[in-house]
């Protein structure tokens, strides 16, 4: 059994190398790449624009997913949560003529109680959270066409549009929230004992419990918090997009995990990396819009992102067994030596 | 120790007596019995032998997947990707017959073949690289349906002669689909119960480290089920594209999540070592039942979708409680 803590301490570790310091390597060899390939890649507003305006949406939902993974928890429900929260808070002033910032924050409180309805299942009756957060995905996305009673709805007022496609000294105000989050999540990951009792929770819950930690508590809060950033992930991306869709968010959990697991966080639980996720996401843009650049068809990026995840997995567990062997073989020839 | 494995511990099968097991999916037949009655009554249309036959139809894709999954499940892995091979089958199946003048037993053989080997690289790099299943088996749907999604575009292909034999026709007054899933539901009792495989299945889920210990090939085991549950993945897609005559690119995506939440939702544990394939049977047929009485009743699509995710919840919750009591 402590072997099996010790391989799995050491993938991650390794994984956290590899990937969390090699990814900001690879996003730049991915970048340098399309602009030798591309000249519309060199211009720095197509990077504003086409990669960090877009990665921003699912940026935000990273950082939450990374304090769902690392506590070795799941919410399958997060573009659901985007859908529905967005379409609360744009309803709230397009057909009840609330002002936009009341709605924003109604879009916001609805998705803050979306997490709470997830915690409440996973916490007070200790349902799987995959289960859970599948079922919320379902009545999530029904509510959301209830709500909106149209597929889609265009022509949102002005003032709000321009959040979501305007620019603060230049950069993309999405992004701009973006960082904002990253590092209200960077602080609250590492530099509070929340943090420190996420990944506790992600390595042995059991004895953190035993610990005397309220593990309950401490996931409520994850959830809220991720329901809150996908809440906010939501309403930025109907901001831009000038319009409610039923469709909003669909697919946004997928995304948001593989960024996370890019990022060097792993599915075990008990550790994780904020830069990482936030790097993972613009990664994921890139990809998107390299290989449109390429003229590759959109559906093979998915192809790519699997493969990207499965061998970037594969290659840190083999080369964690490597280190291992080589440990081994110097001690046994250490133990020669001496006898 | 890691929290994994402790949960697992506590479910030890052998611990679960045989009359809990027993109630435990008696609550969830019972539940199943009281959405009939209500929906009878509510809808008389309901209880028609046509609207029957047509849930059992219906429903025999989940079913077929939800068995397969219910081996990964039960030895304690998930399995992500069978969605996308789902997708695959009929997507080739159907798109090689119709575009690529494929013979058709040769389509059919080269999905089998695809759909077993997805199975075996999922299983193989579970186990060699010592990795979580979740991530694999997501890296393998994204990757197939990627791929899939690419060959075949817009277009639309129609199920060729065989499979849509299989998928409408019926022998003795009883649909073939209908006859395979029910001859599938059977095997798969047997399987679990009766051999050595299903034995390794519930030793894997209740303790992986003494299973391997007493001597249970558990890597082997582990490939093994994840070919099993891609086979039924693969069955159930040559049936559906017969069903429904013509499949697009975004065939089997619905059943990613659908096929483990139905074999939860009739009491198969996620964290391994609980289920039987009566479990899944059930949660297929429970999540069905109610989409089919919304259906009826034309209650729209949207509270449609709202009830199946609430029907979840209430099912696993009653779960919940149940083990609680326990």
């Amino acid at each position: 059994m402590k072997n099996n803590t010790n391989s799995k301490n050491g993938i991650l570790k390794s994984l956290q190398g590899i990937l969390k310091l090699r990814i900001l390597t690879i996003i730049i060899v991915l970048y340098a790449i399309m602009s030798f390939l591309s000249p519309t890649f060199r211009d720095p507003n197509f990077f504003l624009e086409n990669i960090l305006r877009p990665a921003s949406i699912i940026g935000i939902i990273a950082l939450g997913m990374t304090f769902v993974l690392a506590s070795k928890g799941l919410d399958l429900s997060v573009g659901s949560i985007a859908a529905l929260s967005s379409t609360i808070g744009v309803m709230a002033f397009s057909h009840y003529d609330l002002p936009i910032w009341l709605g924003i924050i109604l879009g916001i409180v609805a998705g803050a109680l979306f997490g709470l309805f997830n915690a409440f299942f996973i916490t007070r009756l200790k349902i799987a959270p995959f289960i859970v957060t599948f079922a919320t995905l379902t009545i999530g996305r029904g509510l959301t066409l209830v709500v909106a009673g149209n597929l889609f709805t265009y022509g949102l007022p002005d003032a709000f549009r321009d959040i979501g496609r305007g620019s603060i000294i230049g950069i993309p105000t999405p992004f701009v929230v973006n960082l904002f989050l990253f590092a209200l999540a960077w602080y609250l990951f590492n530099r509070t004992r929340f943090g420190k009792y996420v990944c506790a929770i992600g390595s042995n819950e059991t004895a953190t419990r035993v610990a005397g930690i309220r593990v309950d508590l401490y996931k409520t809060y994850i959830y809220v918090f991720i329901g809150i950033l996908s809440a906010i992930a939501g309403i930025l991306f109907s901001s831009r997009a000038n319009m409610i869709a039923v469709t909003t968010g669909m697919g946004y959990e997928l995304d948001a995990i593989a960024a996370v697991i890019l990022g060097g966080t792993s599915m075990a639980g008990g550790a994780g990396s904020i830069p990482g996720s936030l790097l993972g996401a613009i990664m994921l843009m890139l990809l998107d819009n390299g290989l449109q650049l390429l003229g590759i068809n959109t559906f093979l990026q998915r192809t790519i992102v699997g493969l990207i995840i499965i061998i970037g997995l594969a290659y840190a567990s083999w080369q964690d067994e490597q280190a291992k062997k080589s440990a081994r073989a110097s001690m046994a020839e250490q133990i020669q030596k001496t006898s | 120790m890691k929290a994994s494995t402790i949960k697992k511990i506590k479910i030890d099968p052998t611990k679960i007596s045989l009359v809990k097991n027993f109630f435990g999916e008696f609550g969830m037949l019972l539940i199943l019995f009281l959405l009939m009655v209500v929906l009878s009554l509510i809808v008389p249309k309901f209880l028609s032998t046509r609207n029957l036959v047509n849930i059992a139809i219906q429903n025999c894709t989940v079913i077929i997947v939800a068995l397969g999954i219910s081996y990964v499940l039960i030895s304690g892995g998930i399995d992500l990707s069978l969605g996308s091979v789902v997708g695959m089958t009929a997507i080739l199946t159907c798109g090689l017959t119709k575009f690529y003048a494929f013979p058709e037993w040769l389509a059919i053989l080269l999905s089998l073949f695809l759909s077993l080997a997805i199975g075996f690289v999922n299983g193989w790099i579970i186990t060699r690289f010592k990795l979580e299943p979740v991530v694999v088996t997501l890296g393998t749907w994204y990757i197939v349906q990627g791929l899939v999604q690419n060959f075949i575009l817009s277009r639309v292909p129609t199920a060729p002669t065989f499979t849509t034999y299989l998928g409408s026709e019926k022998i003795l007054g009883i649909p073939i689909i209908v006859l395979i899933t029910l001859l599938l539901i059977l095997a798969t009792h047997l399987i679990l119960s009766k051999t050595i495989l299903g034995r390794w299945a519930y030793a894997m889920g209740g303790n992986p480290v003494a299973a391997r210990q007493s001597g249970v090939p558990v890597n082997r085991a582990r490939i093994i089920f994840f070919m099993l549950s891609a086979f039924y993945a693969f069955v159930s897609a040559i049936l559906m594209s017969g069903r429904v005559f013509a499949v697009d690119a975004n065939a089997g995506s619905g059943i990613v999540f659908l096929a483990p939440a139905a074999a939860v939702v009739g009491g198969t544990s996620l964290f391994g070592g609980r289920g039987n394939a009566f479990n899944a049977v059930i949660g297929a047929l429970i999540m069905g039942v109610i989409a089919n009485g919304l259906n009826l009743t034309s209650v729209s699509f949207f509270w449609q979708q709202v009830a199946v995710g609430a029907a979840i919840l209430v099912a696993v919750t009653i779960d919940a409680l149940q083990r609680r009591k326990e």
